[in-house]
């Protein structure tokens, strides 16, 4: 799964095929170069929030499928791991999610902004309740 | 340059969603895809907690602070950067965006950081 390959727009690659429960996909983590010491949060939320903006931007369900089965898949941590992960999809979703001119001008961007300042301000808050009743639920699904 | 492996007709998730998935918002598969966001977080999940067992892997990227640096600019000085760009949207979590950007700052001096990715998205 470790490999290394430069200048290309995305992190993580699969087949160009069609993926089938049952069926092996393989898939590859690439772009290690700024892989570092720090919070784990830094790399589920960025995760969370650019699938969460495939959504946000272009309606894709798949998205939030696949956002969905990594939530379920990477685990129970925390309450506060849950936050702090959202904390950073709210902040990257402000950051980076509106300069990305490949999915819409800043003005049609700025339904990015708005949702990263959403989660961002109840992220912080410590808001759980309003996580349960929207899109993220899937973070806390299985916090105690 | 090494190639290490290869991934025939590869393409990067963002491109799998937007280009070959657009029209297949099925609901028939919803199972399939769930299964590969699963998987992906199940590998970063043992990613995160095994590589801390390796502690030649540790030292290695605890050279990388140059990376750590990127990670703070791009992401929590550029999110303070664009309430200019949005001011309507965002004038009124300017206080917490910078808040949340001293908390970023306070972590890497924290003491309790384990190997990351460091980059890990779908879309960039």
């Amino acid at each position: 799964m470790f490999s290394q390959l430069a200048h290309l727009t995305c992190s993580i690659l699969i087949p160009n095929a069609t993926i089938q429960e049952g069926t092996e996909t393989l898939v590859f983590v690439i772009d290690w170069e700024t892989s570092q010491l720090g919070v784990s949060n830094i790399d589920t939320g960025q995760m969370i929030a650019d699938l969460y903006r495939l959504w946000l931007c272009r309606g894709l369900e798949t998205a939030l499928w696949v956002l969905r089965g990594f939530c379920k898949g990477y685990g129970i941590v925390s309450e506060e791991h849950a936050f702090r992960t959202t904390i950073h999809a709210g902040v990257h979703l402000i950051s980076r999610g509106t300069i990305d001119r490949e999915m819409g001008t800043m003005d049609e961007l700025e339904v990015v902004a708005r949702a990263g300042r959403n989660i961002l301000l109840n992220a912080y808050r410590k808001d759980r309740k309003w996580f349960e009743d929207g899109d993220l639920a899937c973070l806390f699904d299985p916090v105690a | 340059m090494q190639i290490h492996e290869y991934l025939p007709n590869g393409v990067d998730i963002k491109t799998y969603l937007l280009e070959r998935a657009i029209d297949r918002n099925e609901s028939s598969l919803e199972p399939a895809f769930k299964s590969l966001g699963q998987a992906l977080g199940s590998w970063v999940r043992h990613f995160h907690d095994e590589a801390a067992h390796h502690l030649d892997l540790v030292d290695v990227v605890a050279k990388n602070k140059e990376a750590q640096q990127v990670q703070q600019l791009v992401t929590y000085q550029f999110a303070v950067d664009r309430v200019k760009d949005y001011p309507e949207v965002l004038g009124d979590v300017t206080t917490i965006l910078r808040e949340v950007r001293k908390l970023a700052a306070d972590e890497l001096e924290g003491g309790s950081l384990q190997v990351i990715h460091g980059d890990l998205g779908p879309a960039k």
